[in-house]
């Protein structure tokens, strides 16, 4: 009876009486979703979604990016974090339409984040209007930001920032290669590795080897975390029995990333494969759930084993980019045909209807909306991968079926 | 050799296939044992996506016949232009609501599993589950050597450890390059073999010891469905010649090594179209 009161509390907190959350509510109750071969192309759900983040980006006056959109409250207050990782995003998307208000979306974004930095060279974590924290992740997230603003622009005030956030991370670093003092809850957590593959994209700017060398210690500490079968301990915000897609994407990618950029620059570790071969187990036994499920799960325990049935959808549209990641690198084809179908699922879960904008092209945080994570709420980082992801979709197809019609695409790397 | 046949009693044309198959190689079918299709009625909720889906396909449908005129032409011309003909994704570009049915491959006098067993006083027993008691009863009564799945769902340990001799099934595929679903196409699309193999079933997906392979010549057929066609009657040729083999000693399975292959899943309509064009083009082994 008191969980039945909590949920009816919510919903109603969560103003499904109006009738844009309640379509929201009514379509997750019956799971109502467009098959397959009824969805969109690519191209329409990238503009949705991209139109969101542009809302998300006037959401807050500052020129950062709204965090997300709370059916409760509406849009939130600019994340430095999010907002670092979308600008690669925009630049990309840019490029790709030629449409010049996305690169000139996407340098704002940087130019906010340049005076958040502290004195110590970290970038704070959390919401902006919160008492700055200096966060370890969060300031990686942003120093992807900020390099891509360089490498667009070739601005010295990016690199410099860039440079300062580096050298804090490296001084912030524990002797076994993790991160614990400033990192979200004063853990370990192994999904670090998406803070090793920004300081190695330093390594590659600027030269410095202790980038480089911070880099590899994390990623060694983070393949001593692996399990035989892949999954990954101390890889949860919280729970680390059980962490969500999201997380687990994120250590995978990092992963990926990080022996990408070695085995393109460092010819010392030309022959080391296993970032990449740590990153392909872990994926690979996602990929297996997924299939066998075919249902995308939000959390996995140390078995790969999800109790809830409901997705988180950020990971979901992660782990498609990071498998096409994997197809690009090795040609296995399951990768790509489960990311194929997962992009399906995600893209069956945007509505492109609505009348409310912050409904409207956007991702939600889980499927169905109530569920755990960013509950009742639509994440910028949701549409910023799944954007990512149907780009590198659509590039992927554009080569191997010729016969098909397309976008033109470019190959762009995005954080 | 008591040769029983594990299958789903609907599936007509699949199970005459095998069974007439395994007599033009003079092998006695001890019992067929099948499942009974269940009709469960829908939830609610099942209901209510069913309607959703149909009223999106007849919006999308509609939107296209005006933006269209060839489109339009086509669905008033005749109830078998799908409504989800036409769309955005790069999907199948013209899907009909009603396959027609294939021909069977070797002609026969009997239109049903019934017809056929009641004709040849093979002993038939309609079970509701094939993983049950009712099922596991059958097999035992039949005394059951050697079991042949005819298009099963997947069949739990306890019933596979039933047959003295084992379980035997044929695989669309070249084993054990290819594990899984859509094998054919994987094959296609990975330049494998396009095969048939005859293997015993274990635990695993596709990963018991191999009785016997049979590369398939698919020349003349230029498209998928056209490929199952052909591969789907010579499975059963090539498993009723295994299995004649096999009782005559002239056979031994050999274990996989399971690190050879892949396991693979459905495929994705997206990839089935790379597919549909390697056959069009003869671009694959």
């Amino acid at each position: 009876m008191r969980a039945l009161l909590k949920h009816a509390k919510g919903l109603y907190s969560a103003k499904f009486y109006r009738p844009s959350h309640l379509r929201v509510g009514l379509r997750d109750y019956f799971d109502l979703r467009p098959r397959p071969e009824q969805l969109h192309s690519n191209s329409v759900h990238i503009a949705a979604a991209m139109s969101w983040l542009c809302a998300a980006h006037d959401g807050t006056p500052d020129g950062g990016v709204s965090a997300r959109y709370r059916l409760d409250r509406g849009w939130a207050p600019s994340y430095p974090e999010t907002t670092g990782y979308i600008i690669p995003t925009f630049f990309a998307h840019a490029s790709r339409t030629g449409e010049e208000q996305f690169r000139a979306r996407a340098l704002r974004m940087a130019d906010w984040l340049l005076p958040l930095q502290l004195e110590s060279g970290a970038f704070p974590g959390h919401d902006v209007g919160k008492t700055p924290q200096p966060i370890v992740f969060n300031t990686g997230q942003i120093m992807l930001g900020l390099l891509s603003a360089f490498r667009e622009t070739e601005q010295h005030k990016y690199l410099r920032a860039a440079l300062r956030a580096g050298d804090w991370l490296v001084a912030m670093q524990e002797p076994n290669g993790s991160w614990l003092k400033h990192t979200y809850l004063n853990r370990v957590h192994t999904y670090h590795t998406r803070v090793a593959w920004p300081l190695l994209e330093l390594w590659v700017a600027t030269g410095g080897e202790d980038y480089r060398q911070t880099a590899i210690r994390n990623l060694d500490w983070a393949l001593g975390n692996q399990l035989p079968n892949g999954w990954f301990r101390e890889n949860g915000f919280s729970d680390n029995d059980k962490p969500y897609l999201h997380s687990i994407a994120y250590t995978i990618r990092g992963l990926l990333a990080s022996a990408e950029i070695l085995r393109e620059h460092d010819c010392t570790r030309e022959a080391d494969p296993r970032y990449f071969n740590a990153a392909v187990l872990a994926a690979e036994a996602v990929l297996h759930r997924f299939e066998i499920r075919r249902y995308p799960f939000a959390q996995y325990d140390s078995a790969w084993k999800s109790v809830e049935r409901f997705s988180c959808l950020t990971g979901d549209a992660q782990i498609a980019k990071t498998w096409m990641n994997i197809y690009q690198a090795n040609r296995d084809p399951r990768f790509l045909n489960a990311a194929l179908k997962m992009n399906d699922f995600v893209k069956s879960t945007q509505d492109l209807s609505s009348r409310n904008p912050g409904i409207r092209g956007g991702i939600k945080g889980s499927h169905p909306i109530w569920a755990r994570y960013i509950r009742y709420s639509y994440p910028n980082w949701a549409a910023k991968f799944f954007v990512d992801a149907l780009v590198l979709e659509d590039e992927i197809m554009s080569r191997l079926d010729p016969e098909a019609k397309h976008e033109p695409g470019v190959a762009l790397q995005t954080a | 050799m008591n040769l029983v046949l594990l299958c789903k009693r609907h599936n007509h044309r699949k199970v005459l296939e095998i069974l007439s198959a395994l007599r033009a190689q003079n092998l006695e079918v001890r019992g067929v044992v099948a499942l009974e299709a269940r009709a469960a009625l829908p939830s609610f909720k099942e209901l209510v996506r069913k309607l959703y889906s149909r009223r999106l396909a007849s919006a999308q449908a509609r939107k296209r016949a005006a933006e269209n005129a060839p489109n339009a032409r086509l669905r008033a011309n005749g109830k078998a232009a799908h409504i989800g003909a036409f769309n955005t994704n790069g999907h199948a570009a013209l899907r009909f609501s009603a396959k027609p049915e294939a021909p069977l491959a070797i002609p026969s006098l009997y239109k049903t599993v019934d017809d056929y067993t009641r004709a040849h006083n093979i002993p038939l027993v309609a079970v509701p589950d094939l993983n049950g008691k009712a099922c596991v009863a059958a097999l035992q009564k039949f005394q059951t050597d050697l079991l042949i799945l005819g298009g099963t769902p997947i069949i739990r340990a306890h019933v596979l450890q039933l047959p003295r001799v084992g379980t035997l099934n044929v695989h669309m595929a070249w084993l054990p390059g290819v594990r899984g679903m859509n094998v054919a196409e994987w094959s296609v699309y990975t330049h494998a073999p396009v095969a048939v193999t005859v293997h015993f079933v274990d635990a695993g997906v596709d990963t018991g010891a191999v009785l016997y392979r049979e590369q398939i010549d698919i020349a003349e057929r230029r498209s998928i469905a056209a490929m199952r066609q052909k591969l789907s009657f010579e499975q059963h040729r090539v498993l009723a010649r295994a299995v004649r083999l096999f009782v005559d000693q002239q056979l031994q399975p050999e274990p996989q090594v399971r690190e050879a292959g892949k396991q693979y899943y459905l495929m994705h309509e997206r990839l089935k179209q790379v597919v549909e064009r390697k056959l069009r083009e003869k671009e694959y082994k």
